[in-house]
């Protein structure tokens, strides 16, 4: 069911992968958090689908939309090998378990970027992997423990940036 | 005295972050120190009532007096309240008893490890977001090689982003001791051997030796039989205390290069009585992993040799406070009363709780 539901979540992973403006890929996460909140509430884990939309899309996105900045910066791999490393990536570990290839399809996109508001989006999208997870394992007071985690780093980015 | 003891670190950042704190002698460190581990002696001879969510048997107070004395060496030089909190931070996540707890205490800790570097040195950040990220995943799954693989590399990540953390990491590696530890513990020593020999910075150079020792401990802890948890456990303590005296000695005098070479494995100071246990242990429980651990130890201890300072006495070391850890290093390492070595044992048998 998780394994199903999470096929949206991934793509959008993926999708993040292409972003070349920090905006743009600030939105693809805070979508991504919006259907993870949906996946939650199908799982009726309405305290998870709460903290997913408040912190993960409603808190982050205001809080880093503010930070963006307008020039793009030149990401450090480039597309094809991005791209390339995806495919080995999720072909590795999406017959394991969905969630670790969303995992660590955030950590790509966070380690390829330069820009310190996409290498944050790329860590919101871990953490949506691992939301994903606690979800699939239906403990909400997991869900409480994961979601806190990256809000702290959206801050650090905000001050660092200022 | 529970609550005393989780506060004792916070406590020591409030006051030393007083203004004209920090220029005060490493002796008010070494006597803090002291009194939090008097109260962490005083729970070996009688022994609380259990408490939710806290484990205190003797695996716990050990890892607690561990922090406490990797906490001696934090409060000096540059961001030393920001390291004594989040040293602090590890006390509850050493004890807790929970997994949840645990990375919780964590992450507050790398937050506080990490506050100097949001404005200089920010690849620190997103590389500890990703450490905590992998360890929270490996944290939540159940049981099985991905959740500890995933965990352990968290771990690990976390320790190159926040090297204040590193000495007391392994103690948290223990609970997913198995084939994945000594894969990863022999890639530490190998690759911090390797890199020291191929690049040999003398500025950076006593991090990637705690973090290839660190390897050895893994290797030691991995292997999850009470006799090599037991020379790990020694490794460790003598580690953290080599550690200890590299941050408490002022400036490049005799203390401090007696301290890095004991860092570095190098008889017959710090760690080396410790990685000569361990290497004991390996041998007689999986030899095969012999050549590769000495071939790293030998890479360490080549490089340190290279880059160390040549040792010289000067007007700091009169009264250096460390002596003080290089002392205990010492007898810890080379005579080891029995009452102790028999707790320790017992603190061996006790980590899978």
């Amino acid at each position: 069911m998780i394994a199903a539901s999470g096929g949206p979540v991934l793509v959008l992973s993926a999708a993040l992968l292409v972003c070349r403006r920090a905006n743009v890929a600030l939105g693809v996460a805070v979508l991504q958090a919006g259907v993870l909140a949906v996946v939650a509430l199908s799982q009726r884990q309405y305290l998870a689908a709460a903290l997913l939309t408040l912190l993960n899309a409603a808190g982050a996105g205001v809080l880093l939309y503010e930070a963006t900045p307008s020039n793009v910066p030149k990401p450090r791999i480039g597309l094809a090998a991005m791209l390339l490393a995806a495919v080995v990536l999720a072909v590795l570990a999406v017959p394991v378990s969905v969630p670790l290839a969303i995992v660590l399809l955030g950590i790509l996109t966070s380690a390829a970027s330069r820009d310190r508001t996409v290498q944050v989006v790329g860590l919101l999208a871990m953490q949506n992997g691992i939301a994903l997870a606690g979800i699939g394992l239906g403990v909400p007071e997991q869900i409480a423990a994961i979601v806190p985690v990256i809000p702290g780093l959206v801050l650090a980015a905000r001050w660092g940036a200022a | 005295m529970i609550p005393l003891l989780l506060a004792l670190p916070f406590v020591a950042a409030g006051i030393l972050a007083m203004p004209g704190f920090s220029r005060m002698s490493a002796w008010v460190d070494v006597t803090a120190g002291l009194f939090g581990l008097a109260i962490v002696l005083s729970f070996v001879w009688l022994p609380p009532a259990p408490l939710p969510l806290l484990r205190l048997d003797r695996f716990g107070l050990f890892a607690a007096g561990l922090v406490i004395v990797a906490t001696l060496g934090a409060g000096r030089g540059d961001g030393y309240v920001t390291k004594y909190l989040a040293l602090g931070g590890m006390l509850p996540a050493v004890l807790a008893a929970h997994p949840l707890l645990r990375v919780a205490a964590l992450t507050l800790s790398a937050g506080a490890a990490l506050t100097p570097f949001v404005r200089t040195g920010w690849y620190r950040v997103p590389l500890a977001g990703a450490g905590l990220g992998l360890l929270l995943f490996g944290s939540i799954l159940p049981m099985s090689p991905i959740a500890s693989g995933c965990a352990l590399l968290g771990m690990a990540t976390l320790g190159v982003a926040a090297p204040v953390l590193l000495p007391v990491l392994p103690l948290l590696a223990l609970r997913h001791a198995g084939p994945e530890l000594v894969a990863l513990g022999l890639a530490a020593v190998l690759g911090c051997g390797g890199g020291l020999v191929l690049w040999p910075v003398r500025r950076s150079y006593v991090p990637w030796l705690a973090l290839g020792q660190a390897g050895v401990v893994a290797v030691a802890f991995g292997l999850a039989v009470p006799q090599a948890i037991f020379a790990g456990l020694v490794l460790l303590t003598l580690l953290v205390l080599s550690q200890a005296a590299r941050h408490l000695a002022a400036g490049d005098g005799l203390a401090g290069s007696i301290a890095s070479a004991g860092l570095a494995g190098l008889p017959p100071f710090g760690v080396f009585p410790g990685v000569a246990l361990t290497l004991a242990a390996v041998a007689g429980l999986s030899p095969w992993l012999l050549p590769p651990l000495l071939a790293g130890l030998a890479a360490l201890g080549w490089a340190s040799i290279r880059v160390l300072p040549p040792p010289r006495l000067a007007a700091s070391d009169r009264w250096s406070a460390a002596w003080l850890p290089l002392l205990a290093a010492l007898l810890i390492g080379w005579c080891m009363p029995e009452a102790v070595a028999a707790w320790l044992h017992g603190a061996a048998m006790d980590v899978r709780g």
